[in-house]
Order: structure tokens, then sequence, then C-alpha cells
């Protein structure tokens, strides 16, 4: 196993500027992260535009981004000792900068669907119950009733002080097992430090936040670990396998093969798997059906995703323990069939309706999700080309690796086993999303094998440079994929005050209405009252639409008109420009409601009792 | 097309003339495997302690200021890292990792089965919790003199 930091010993550094040179690496990452803390906050967030956050990012954001790089590659490749405890500082500022840097420059923590999930805590701390007619995540309540518990226990009265942090939390978690990960896949030290920089930036997908899919993907990369640490065969493993099934057999290579240039034995230095006692391995396998187990409990994909990778590794021979899969599955379907009968007994179309539907799937994911204005098409542009440029880097990573004699199957097949996902189920469209998620690690590990590949010696200042340049171009593309829809993903205080407001006025049974669910709303009481809309991104968009919803309920109900409803509309809903200041003026001057609230923006109205 | 000249020839992985080798665990034939010396019996101890700590903060109902960061962090690592530590794996980050990942899963089946079992309270699930992680540290507190004696004799 190759694990040695393979660079020419140099003599030690003396003279004058030793200690600058030093400590220099030290001081860097602090300067860095004083400078963009300052900065981040005093960010106009108001004029924050259709490109998110990079509309008002000062330079000297990327000033610090761009030292911190600087210093970290130097560390790392340019040194003759890349000291552990100074490239980890670098990292933690980097997780800090990219997936803290709207809780920083923001006054309340983004996105909505994190708030609506404090809400679901809420409802389980409050009742002790589930409410799966309400909503289907209640079916799957694990992380919820975690939540619940651990908010209640703590003393706090919800978990709105969790959600600020929770991003740089999790990744600095996903971070540490990439990393080992890295390793285990024969990366040399290096070359597994530049995989785990790498991942804060390409990780752009943003299911880190305050949801059951941060935590699940935690446990994704847990038990994956695990299994690639400790659970691989060895190669004398293999060796004798291959002996035993037939003597005879011979390797042929297909014309294709050869015209790729590849040998005949392209495995042939595959890593090797850390040694464990059999009481470890027991214990281990006991952790990663635990692990699994809550999974199950709390998330609709990700189990599925860590039993397809657990099933292609043993397909190919790279986990010897064939009764893993069957009882993953038997976990799964046990669960699915006893305690999820209130969803599926309804939904029998969303989970199995797209089954081996690739097309429509990857329709769902891609084409349909190309709307809104100009700004949000060219996010979706970036994300579509970071996801693409990802693979192929990885595609040719693997070229190289059997060319080299070092590829290695399970590595390969766990960055392709998520594609699978593909055939099982749309997941609303945003399955795509999880199949670049999944497969990230360990593409990665692939692309920086290109880059520093295992045993190398020769031009670390070229090698530095193209780490360089490529950390700056994916952290420049990170920002604009992670926090291109800011305008709308951001919560705004007037939005909240006004939606505290209405749970300090409105009687219990009474409807919210609003004409997009772009609102901080259900964090709380999230079952007294009636929501429209629910479930989708638009309500009713026109007068006598908006009339008849609210006049459905005859305990009364209340229209709530906010700005980050207009920026879900017109950036990501396809609607002109000014189309939420038209409907507001309507709503104002047809006679039909009265307003009831007025604050910063935020317009609450109920319907005129004279007019009913 | 032929074999490129660049190709590493049959045999061991090449090795560069001169290199820097910093001797890690990794390195070693039993990288990342288990750990068979002595282990520092102040972790056990410090989780141990730190669990009666935890449910006295929370039964007492100690105000939010005082006891949220200690039992939010004891909730995510402790009773994981407890019973990982029981392995003997020689890698502590992992090892940390791995804690980390298993207490947040008990954490989600205790909840989980209060609900089911209609016996929901937050003080509950945090004392079954904590008698995870006290019942692991204890084992390790008492097997480490074990092995300790066994190797003596």
């Amino acid at each position: 196993m190759s694990g040695t930091a393979a660079l020419p010993t140099r003599a030690p550094e003396t003279g004058k500027w030793a200690a600058v040179r030093a400590l220099a690496p030290w001081c860097v990452p602090a300067a860095a992260l004083a400078v963009a803390v300052l900065v981040l906050r005093a960010v106009p967030i108001d004029r924050v535009g259709s490109l998110g956050l990079v509309d008002v990012l000062p330079a000297a954001f990327y000033v610090a981004v761009a030292g911190l790089t600087v210093s970290f590659v130097g560390e790392l490749l340019l040194g003759p000792h890349p000291r552990p405890a100074v490239l980890m500082l670098h990292l933690l500022v980097l997780v800090v900068l990219l997936h803290g840097a709207a809780s920083i420059a923001e006054p309340l923590p983004r996105f909505v669907p994190a708030w609506l999930h404090v809400g679901f805590a809420d409802y389980i701390a409050r009742t002790g119950g589930t409410l799966p007619e309400l909503d289907a995540r209640f079916s799957w309540p694990g992380f919820f009733a975690l939540a619940a518990m651990a908010t209640r226990a703590a003393g706090l009265s919800d978990a709105i002080p969790l959600l600020a942090w929770t991003p740089v939390a999790l990744n600095l978690l996903f971070v540490a097992v990439v990393y080992r990960l890295a390793r285990a896949f024969a990366v040399e030290r290096r070359g597994a430090w530049l995989t785990a920089w790498l991942f804060v930036p390409a990780n752009w997908v943003g299911q880190d936040y305050f949801a059951p899919q941060g935590v699940n993907y935690l446990f994704y990369l847990v038990v994956l670990a695990t299994l690639v640490v400790w659970f691989r065969p060895s190669r004398l493993d293999r060796v004798r396998r291959r002996a035993q099934a037939d003597a005879t057999v011979h390797i042929v290579r297909p014309r294709a093969w050869r015209r790729l240039g590849l040998p005949q034995s392209p495995l042939l230095y595959e890593s090797e798997p850390a040694v464990a006692a059999g009481p470890a391995r027991a214990g281990l396998m006991v952790l990663v059906l635990v692990v699994f187990a809550a999974s199950t409990a709390s998330h609709q994909l990700t189990p599925v995703a860590i039993l397809l990778a657990v099933a292609a590794l043993v397909a190919c021979r790279r986990f010897p323990i064939g009764a893993l899969p069957v009882a993953l599955v038997v976990i799964m379907a046990g669960y699915v069939s006893y305690l999820t009968v209130a969803y599926w007994s309804g939904h029998l179309d969303d989970m199995f309706g797209t089954f081996g539907q690739i097309g429509r799937t990857v329709q769902s994911g891609v084409g349909d999700r190309v709307q809104g204005d100009r700004g949000h098409l060219l996010v979706l542009q970036v994300r579509q080309v970071f996801a693409v440029a990802v693979w192929a880097a990885a595609a040719v990573g693997v070229w190289w690796r059997l060319r080299r004699r070092r590829g290695d199957l399970a590595l390969f097949v766990l960055a392709g086993a998520p594609f699978l996902l593909l055939f099982v189920q749309s997941y609303g469209g945003e399955v795509l999303l999880r199949v670049y998620t999944f497969a990230l690690p360990f593409m990665l590990v692939l692309a920086v094998g290109l880059i520093l590949p295992p045993g190398w010696t020769s031009r670390p200042v070229a090698r530095a440079v193209v780490a360089g340049l490529l950390s700056l171009a994916m952290t420049g593309a990170f920002l604009l994929a992670r926090y291109g829809n800011e305008s709308f993903e951001r919560v705004r205080p007037a939005d909240l005050t006004a939606v505290e407001w209405l749970y300090g006025n409105a009687t219990p049974g009474v409807t919210f209405v609003a004409l997009t669910s772009n609102l901080p709303w259900r964090f709380r009481d999230v079952e007294q009252y009636r929501y429209t809309p629910l479930g989708e991104d638009l309500g009713p968009d026109s007068l006598p639409a908006i009339e008849a919803a609210m006049r459905a309920n005859p305990r009364g109900a209340y229209l709530i008109l906010t700005e980050g409803q207009y920026a879900l509309a017109e950036g990501f809903l396809g609607k002109p420009p000014g189309w939420g200041t038209d409907i507001e003026r309507q709503v104002a001057s047809s006679g039909r409601f009265r307003l009831v609230y007025d604050r910063d923006g935020a317009k609450i109205f109920v319907l005129d009792p004279s007019r009913r | 097309m032929s074999q490129p000249a660049d190709l590493v020839p049959e045999g061991p992985a090449p090795q560069p003339a001169a290199v820097l080798h910093v001797a890690t665990p990794a390195d070693s034939p039993r990288a990342g495997g288990t750990y068979r010396g002595p282990r520092d019996h102040r972790v056990p101890l410090l989780l141990l302690l730190s669990g009666p700590v935890v449910l006295l903060l929370v039964t007492l109902d100690a105000p939010a200021p005082l006891r949220a960061a200690p039992v939010l962090i004891y909730l995510a690592l402790v009773p994981g890292l407890a019973a990982v530590r029981l392995l003997r794996l020689a890698e502590p980050l992992l090892e940390t990792v791995l804690g980390i990942g298993l207490s947040l899963a008990l954490g989600v089946l205790v909840a989980q089965v209060m609900i089911y079992v209609g016996v929901w309270s937050a003080t509950l699930g945090i004392a079954v919790l904590v008698c995870v992680g006290q019942a692991a540290s204890a084992v390790e507190l008492y097997i480490g003199p074990l092995r300790r004696r066994g190797r003596r004799s």
C-alpha cells in the first residue's frame, strides 16, 4: 500500500525567514476567517439579486478565500512536511467560509424547508406522536424525533437555534470520513487531504441543512467507510479465490479494451483493507446494522442508496458477507411494510410509478427544473456543468488507474452504484442531485488521482498550481451553485415577523393563504392551522382563486403577502417581474379584503365581512 | 494499441529512490486495524462521569444556556463513542466519527421507539442513552485491567 508522501527530501530551512515561513500557515487561516467574517457581516443582504450571494459579496471575501487556498496548497504540496494540524485548520476555515457564509451574512437561518422541519420536531415534542396523514415525512420521523428529544432535553423551546450552523457541523463530519475513504483507496496522504479539501466546494447540492437527508448522508458515509476500510478481501484472498475458481481461465482482453491502452491485469495494485480482529469485525457489523436501521427510520432514499452500494460491493466480490444485503432488505421491507402504511397506501404511484423509467426520471431532474429568470437559469447551468465536470474527471481517473494497473474495483463500484437510483424512482425530480451527492466522495478520489497519482515525485510546483487553480474554480462555482438562489432561499425578517403576528393573533383552525409556499411558516403549531398552498410551490395566483381559497374555510382565513413569496415566483417559477406587487395592488384595490397588518413590505389581509 | 511505455511492470509497486517517509499508523501493516496495546483509561472515565452530570442537568431542569451545549454534545457523541471504543480501533479520527454516527443513530432509534410505544419523554430518552454510554464506558474500564493482567500472566 502506498502510504508515503513521496516527495524528495529537503534540508530544513534556516535563516531569518524560517520563523516567518513556519508561522505563516497558522496565521493565514485566522486572517482569512477574520476578514471574511467582517465583510460578510457588512454585506447589504437586501440587495441580493438573481445571482444570489455573489451579487453582494465584496472582493475582500474572494481575496480571503484565495489566500486560504494558496496557503493550503503551499503547505500541502510545496513544503517538506505538511503538518496535519495546519491542514486541518485550513479545512475548518474553508468549511466555515463556504458552508457558513449565509449564516454569517444573513440575520435569520436560510431555507424555508428547514423551518418546516422545526415545526415537525415541535409537534413530536408537544404530543409524542406523528402526523403521517399531514406530510409524508412523518412516515419516516426518526430525524424529527431525535431533534424533538434533543431540543427538549437541552431546554430549548424549539430547534431554530440549531438551523444556522447545521451545514457547517455536518460538512466537518463529512470531510473527516471523505479523508479516510480516500486513504482507504490507496491515495497517499497529500492526495487524501486534497480530496477532502475539494469535497468542500464540490458539495454544493445543499442537502446538509437541518433535514433528515443531512444526517443520513453521514450515515451513508459511515456505513461505506466501515465496509471499505475493514471488510474488503485482501489481495491474498482474491488470489486464492481465483485459483480455486478455475486455474485454466484465461483473461481475454476485448478489442475495445486494448484500444483504450488498458493492460491485462488492471487491478494488480488494488488497495488493501485494514486488519481487524474477529470481535471488532463483529462489532463493526452491528454498528452497520444499527446505523442502517436508523437511516431506514429517518429517510426514504438514503437506505436504498446504502443497499445498492452494499449489493454492488457483494456482486463484484469486494465485500465478503453476502448475507448483509439480505439483512438490509429485511430491515427496510419490515419498516416500510409496518410503519409507513399511512403513506404508501395512498402513494404507491409516487413510490414505484417511475420504477425503471430512467428517461422520465432524468427529464424531471433536469428538463423540468430549467425555469425561472436569467440569473436562475445561469445558476442551473453552472450546477450542470459542475456535476458533469466532476463525473468526466472521474471517468478519466478510472481510465488512468486501469492503465497503470491501479484499478480499484470497490472504488469504481461505489462511484457508479448511486446511478442505479435513477432506475428506482425520480424522488420528486431531485434524484439526480442525490446521485451526484452519493457518488461525490468516490468521484473526487478518482479525479484527484489525476493530479496527485500514487507515488508521484515530480513537478510539485506544477501540481500545486493545478490544484490551486482547480480549487479556486470550484470555489467560485460553489458560490454560484449553492447560493445562487439566495434571493428566495433566504428568510427575510419582515416575513418572519408577519408570520409570528399570525400565530399570535389567529385562532386555531383558520386558513393561512399565500401566493407561494416560500414563507417561514409551519415552524410551530403545524397541526392547528390550515395552509394554502400545501405541498406545492405555487398557491392561488389570481384574485378569484385567492378569494375562493379564503372562503373555503368557514372558520376564517388570512391572506399573507410577503416579498419572499414574490422572489420565488419571479426567480424560480417563471412569473414576470412585478407579478407579486401587481397581485398585491389588485388585492388592496378590490375592496373585498381588509388590511390588518402592514410592516416592512409584508401585508396581511382578511376578507372584508361587509362584502361576503 | 500497444501498452504505454510508462506502464508499471509486473511485481510490487515501484517506490521512488528518495522519498520523504513520515511514519503514520496507516503506513503500518495493521493500518486502521484494531489496537491491542494499553489504552488511556482517562477517556472512558470522562465518558462515564459525563453521563450523570448530563442527566442531572436535565432532571433538575437547569436553564437552557447552562445545559444546551453539554446535553447536545453528549447526545451527539458519547453513547456511540463509548460503544465504538470497545472495538479498540487504531484510528482516533475514524473512531470519533463512527462514534458520532452511532450516537445519532441510537438517538434516532430510541426517540422513534418511544413514539411507537407511546411513552414519549425527552428525559426518558436521554436516560436510556446515558445508560448505553455508562454501560459501554464501564465495560471498557473493567476490561482494560483484565487485559493488562492477562498479558502479564
